[in-house]
């Protein structure tokens, strides 16, 4: 933080009530390292190139798991942004993926039956999907924010149970078996249907995300959001309304991982309540520590890291999941901002 | 009338049964300000260890007193060698280290137990009902209630009478100090720590006769005692009291009348489902109830 200009001038006494204008005022992309950005094209070509690389060295069968890593990559910047940006550790956000697969799922289940309220259209269901999100988002995110610190963790691991058993309940969508899907969605003249096709799809829409979130943490609502992180009591006393931009920031991300759920349905093509298990919650929080906490495109690393560790301990054993908690316990008490820290050394992505 | 009485009845004994659980995890978090999410985890090894030596031994009092044991020497393990680390970090690190220990609990008791569910049965001495109100109702259940009873009021003891509660007290909000006054404040925190646990795993003992001992059989618990934590306060375990016993009846009533009430407006089977989903989703509405009305939760101090 030491080369951003609020910083210094924060400390002079005249500077304090303004503060608020000149989170707004100086972006200060100019003076801050580039550093960041060369990360996050990198780390999104290696992803874009992914699938060659790993058909040129014989892993075809590890497509599944690496669109598995760009949807959930997806979830988890979405996710950082809350998290890492705001400061609010959502335990909950696997609910968002349910809801997201849920909309999609149902729809296409509708169109199979013929009822004409369902959709094989991805332009139609996945729009869809985020509004649904975003709904949920904008009611639970609203409830859990009257918290902070421990509780808001609580109260969006409630949310995330009570939104498990609410899809565990749709005994006409699957039930707790869940039940499967007939299609992928259709976009256009593109055929999801092909593995390599709906990669590609998946991965233009983590770039569009990526872009995105880059673009908001420099916004004032990005500056706001992270100032209230910080010291919400001394940005509310100069009048910002921090809560109005916490939660527009909730409601955005769990739009966005609704999109991912939608994704994660099309991949699978299996409707379940798995999807929003509370553990998923967990494991998207893994990647955004594994990735690196505030630094957008560390959700990206943290999901390919985490989905890869897994698929390698499986190869060795069948109680990888042991070995799994092992590494995550390490992890945390010993690298302290993951992946990403390691690439951005010092310099951090605003 | 009698079956009110029985789902009331039910209901204080899910609800003393959450209370076990729930207030060794405020107690925990309102001395050591660590949330830990292998709480469930500690109720689960309860359940398993006293399945194991019940099996070997056929006695319940041998199980339970294992289980106890086994809960509270896994307390005491997770407490020296990861969660001591975490009292000075943030609350996600606290969340992920002990999501860690989480998925190795389940993952190790399956390696230890094998995958076949489990059971722990009921003592000799427990078994029948007696007559209530003329409501013949099982001494099993009783006995849990009355054992959640003996539970707040040892603990109350403990906090309020003993010279380890005045420390307890004390640690809460001076850690410092007691240090500087001779006291063992890490010897203490474990201490704490086990006690927890053992609560857990007793809660894992007794519950388990109705449950079916599996990996993951904690989790749902663990969730439910954070919205007993967040209505009745953090820290407060008089909170906890209060907020378990509204759960445990406000789900067993539900689940018994909603779907009644629901079935005078639609078929019996959908009734049934959408009943029972209500019930589900009626303690969560309490906790929004709660949030709206007072977020510090009912006995917490106020925020800010």
């Amino acid at each position: 933080m030491a080369e951003l200009p609020e910083q210094s001038e924060a400390d002079q006494p005249q500077a304090e009530q303004n503060q608020v204008e000149q989170s707004h005022a100086s972006a200060p992309l100019s003076v801050a390292s580039r550093r960041p950005m060369v990360v996050t094209v990198l780390v999104l070509a290696v992803v874009g190139v992914a699938p060659v690389l790993a058909g040129a060295l014989g892993f075809d069968y590890l497509l599944g798991t690496l669109t598995r890593a760009v949807i959930l990559g997806m979830a988890a910047v979405a996710l950082d942004y809350v998290v890492g940006y705001g400061g609010l550790v959502s335990l909950g956000h696997a609910l968002f993926l349910g809801t997201g697969a849920y909309t999609a799922g149902i729809l296409v289940l509708q169109h199979d039956a013929g009822t004409g309220l369902g959709t094989d259209q991805a332009l139609l269901a996945w729009p869809l999907a985020m509004l649904v999100g975003a709904g949920f988002g904008w009611v639970l995110g609203a409830l859990a924010l009257r918290t902070r610190g421990v509780y808001f963790i609580m109260v969006t691991l409630a949310f995330n149970q009570m939104m498990f058993f609410l899809f565990n309940s749709l005994a006409a969508y699957g039930g707790d078996d869940g039940v499967r899907l007939s299609t992928r969605d259709r976009l256009g003249p593109l055929s999801l249907d092909d593995d390599s096709v709906f990669y590609y799809v998946c991965f233009l829409l983590l770039v569009v995300v990526v872009v995105v979130f880059n673009r908001l943490v420099r916004s004032p609502s990005g500056w706001l959001l992270r100032g209230a992180r910080d010291n919400e009591l001394r940005l509310r006393s100069v009048g910002a309304n921090t809560r109005r931009h916490q939660l527009a920031a909730f409601v955005l991300s769990a739009s966005v991982a609704s999109l991912a759920g939608a994704l994660a349905v099309n991949e699978s093509q299996f409707l379940s309540p798995a999807i929003s298990h509370w553990t998923e919650s967990g494991e998207l929080l893994v990647m955004v520590i594994i990735g690196g906490v505030g630094s957008v495109v560390g959700g990206v690393l943290g999901a390919f890291g985490l989905l890869v560790l897994e698929e390698l301990a499986i190869e060795f054993t069948d109680d990888w999941q042991f070995f799994v908690g092992l590494g995550l316990i390490v992890i945390v008490l010993l690298a302290r901002r993951g992946l990403a820290g390691l690439l951005l050394g010092g310099h951090r992505n605003v | 009338m009698e079956l009110f009485l029985e789902q009331t009845l039910n209901g204080l004994q899910s609800g003393f049964t959450l209370l076990m659980i729930s207030s060794g995890l405020t107690l925990i978090f309102g001395m050591m300000g660590i949330l830990n999410l292998a709480h469930g985890s500690l109720f689960m090894v309860g359940a398993f260890v006293a399945a194991d030596i019940g099996a070997r031994t056929g006695s319940f009092t041998a199980a339970l007193l294992a289980g106890v044991a086994g809960a509270a020497l896994a307390g005491v393990l997770m407490e020296t060698v990861v969660v001591r680390f975490l009292y000075d970090r943030d609350h996600l690190d606290q969340v992920l280290a002990t999501l860690g220990l989480v998925l190795m609990a389940n993952q190790g008791v399956q390696m230890v137990w094998g995958i076949a569910p489990r059971t722990v049965t009921r003592p000799p001495w427990l078994e029948g009902s007696v007559s209530l109100f003329g409501l013949d109702y099982p001494i099993y259940r009783l006995a849990i209630i009355a054992a959640g009873v003996a539970t707040v009021v040892v603990l109350w003891w403990l906090i309020h009478r003993t010279k380890v509660g005045m420390w307890i007290r004390a640690g809460n909000t001076h850690r410092d100090l007691l240090g500087a006054l001779g006291v063992n404040v890490s010897l203490l925190y474990t201490g704490v720590f086990a006690l927890g646990a053992a609560l857990a795993g007793f809660a894992g003992v007794v519950a388990s006769p109705y449950l079916t001992v599996e990996a993951g059989m904690g989790d749902n618990f663990l969730i439910l005692s954070f919205v007993v934590i967040v209505i009745g306060g953090i820290g407060s375990i008089r909170g906890a009291v209060y907020a378990s016993l509204l759960l445990g009846l406000v789900d067993t009533w539900g689940q018994t009348y909603l779907p009644t009430v629901v079935g005078r407006l639609t078929d019996p089977s959908t009734a049934a489902a959408i009943g029972s989903s209500l019930a589900s989703a009626s303690i969560y509405l309490a906790m929004v109830v709660v949030l709206l009305m007072r977020p510090q939760g009912l006995y917490g101090a106020p925020r800010g």
